[in-house]
């Protein structure tokens, strides 16, 4: 059997227990889960094609999800826009935030670009605390029962046909983002500029590309998560949550297509197995991120695709 | 406000600044990264002085050099640990590596001191003093004596021992100055020593003038901005840092206090986006 024909039976297994998983489980709770890892997925795959194919650090993706959940629950709250209008709308929107954001990564490297993104993240952060006409200030804004059409979005389980099949559109989009001409001029500008621009791969279009990508996923990634918490506030969306996503990336592999839905489910299902680990999440995971690109750059995928983690320890003995 | 007196009342928190930024700037300027947990550093700097003067009740001066001291070695440790080995690496991963160390280090003190929120009284009066017109603090004219002190001391370290020479040579061309004998992976942890030194000394010094809590450590983002503004040279930055100190006030008098926050990072766009080598920058040409 050709690859292609296997890679589409498994897509279609991975459907088939997606659709089922609903009807089989019965407790809210792990379908909150659920959601979350499908959200989670979202937006470090979009992280990971500025940060992983691109090459363009970006510390900016807690705000970019940031603003896509507060204009999801905004336009949702206050002009009553239906939710299939707002939702592409957040995406879109951050997306333009991301073209402007990603204006410096024309012009900046490595170290200048991962402190401008910083601090754009923290100052998006303070405008939705001080904004407060609009935002509501540290208050938050409240979401309760969004509905599409007649049907009312009010439990977990019916959220969780809302958000799976988002997220599994997302994903295949980006496969085929980073297997097409795109990715491709994408991974070109990281490995060498100067080579793809003299190719005739204009870095610019290709770098303020990227930001607008990662900038979509992680405004639909927000506002889904607006509509799963039902809460927005502006403490969710600072420089840890940043930290939350690189951690995710990290651990789960970058630069690797399954490496963030790796990363997600290892990210918010490990917390749910080990209950004394909620309280300490942000040090566990950032120590384990810290470990993983220290010791095995390739994160979890890479672990998994190179066999046994001996091989790499041993390859790092004899570097060192 | 009279101008020159919100320009002097900027010089304390200048001072800061600069030393912040100028830890930044060393490591850089030494080992081509940025230390993304230095304002991990200095809040490790304060809580030790929190430790070890509020709690344990060790004379000042005592516990002033305790705090440096193990400051300096977590910062030693941290150069270990997240720089040294990823040397090789791509630079993007020691961005994540020495961020992810900062983190680690956040949450570690938040599990060790909780998040309880601690005030220290000031070792010098903060009663103002007027003179003429002007009204400053003795604790002000302290922060910036031992800030000049400590530049002084990095300056005359830098220009007249040998491993200064040696610091100035690698900043320069690793290659070159490892062929002539000098130990690179030396000025590396020393570069990361003098940084945690200097975080120190400024978390110690700030201790009594904000609240100790976890996330003082983001006072790190103002040090970027002085690095930047001054274009990561050792003048540059210690300029940049009373800049943006005195923009910061003059901010927060005439436009708004809520904007003042945002100064650094619109300080930290603007130049970056206009002249990202800074203001007394060399513009580096890249080879091909």
């Amino acid at each position: 059997m050709s690859e292609k024909i296997t890679n589409k039976i498994y897509i279609i297994g991975a459907l088939i227990v997606l659709f089922i998983l609903p009807f089989v489980i019965e407790k809210s709770y792990t379908m909150y889960i659920l959601n979350l890892v499908g959200i989670y997925a979202i937006m470090t795959v979009g992280l990971n094609i500025v940060l992983g194919y691109t090459g363009q650090i970006s510390i900016v993706n807690a705000g970019f999800m940031g603003i896509g959940a507060y204009v999801t629950a905004l336009s949702i709250v206050k002009l009553g826009i239906p939710i299939y209008v707002a939702l592409p709308m957040a995406g879109i929107l951050t997306a333009g935030i991301g073209i402007i954001i990603g204006f410096p990564a024309l012009r900046l490297g490595s170290h200048y670009l991962a402190m401008a993104t910083l601090a754009c993240n923290q100052a998006i952060q303070l405008i939705m605390i001080h904004w407060k006409s609009v935002t509501m200030g540290a208050a938050g804004v409240s979401l309760s029962s969004v509905n599409i059409g007649p049907i009312a979005l009010n439990s977990n389980h019916r959220l969780y046909f809302l958000v799976i099949p988002i997220a599994f559109i997302l994903i295949y989009l980006y496969v085929n983002i980073i297997k097409s001409k795109l990715g491709r001029s994408l991974i070109a500008v990281r490995d060498s500029e100067i080579a793809a621009q003299s190719m005739g791969v204009s870095s610019a279009k290709y770098k303020t590309t990227a930001f607008a990508i990662s900038g979509f996923y992680a405004g639909i990634g927000g506002g889904l998560l607006a509509l799963v918490i039902g809460y927005v506030s502006p403490e969710s969306f600072g420089l840890n949550e940043s930290v939350f996503h690189l951690a995710v990336l990290v651990i789960g592999g970058t630069a690797t297509l399954p490496g963030p839905i790796l990363g997600s489910i290892f990210f918010v299902v490990t917390p749910e197995l080990f209950h004394w680990m909620v309280e300490y999440k942000v040090l566990v995971f950032s120590l384990i991120a810290l470990i993983f690109i220290i010791f095995m750059p390739g994160g979890i995928y890479g672990l998994v695709k190179s066999g046994l983690p001996g091989w790499t320890f041993k390859r790092i003995l004899n570097k060192a | 406000m009279d101008i020159l007196q919100l320009i002097l009342k900027s010089l304390a928190y200048g001072s800061i600044y600069a030393l912040v930024g100028l830890g930044l700037v060393l490591i850089f300027r030494a080992t081509d990264v940025l230390n993304f947990g230095q304002g991990q550093l200095f809040t490790m700097g304060a809580y030790f002085l929190v430790t070890f003067w509020y709690m344990l009740k060790i004379p000042y001066v005592l516990a002033f050099l305790m705090s440096v001291i193990g400051t300096a070695l977590l910062a030693f440790v941290m150069e270990r640990v997240a720089c040294r080995r990823l040397l090789k690496a791509p630079v993007m991963n020691s961005i994540i590596a020495t961020f992810m160390a900062g983190i680690v280090i956040y949450y570690s003190i938040q599990l060790v001191w909780g998040a309880e929120v601690f005030h220290v009284s000031p070792i010098i009066s903060n009663k103002p003093i007027s003179v003429g017109k002007i009204l400053f603090t003795p604790q002000d004219v302290w922060i910036v004596a031992i800030t000049a002190f400590f530049i002084l001391l990095v300056y005359l370290f830098l220009q007249f021992t040998k491993l200064g020479i040696a610091f100035r040579a690698v900043s320069m061309n690793k290659q070159a100055s490892s062929l002539m004998g000098v130990s690179v992976k030396k000025v590396f942890s020393l570069s990361w020593v003098m940084s945690g030194i200097l975080a120190a000394v400024a978390g110690v010094l700030l201790a009594p003038v904000l609240m100790i809590e976890v996330g003082m450590g983001w006072v790190s983002i103002k040090g970027f901005a002085a690095g930047i503004v001054g274009g990561f040279s050792i003048p540059g930055t210690i300029i940049g840092g009373f800049l943006l100190a005195a923009v910061e006030n003059i901010f927060g008098v005439y436009v708004s206090v809520a904007f003042k926050e945002m100064v650094a990072f619109l300080m930290i766009l603007a130049v970056l986006l206009i002249k990202p080598s800074g203001l007394l920058g060399i513009e580096v040409k890249k080879r091909v």
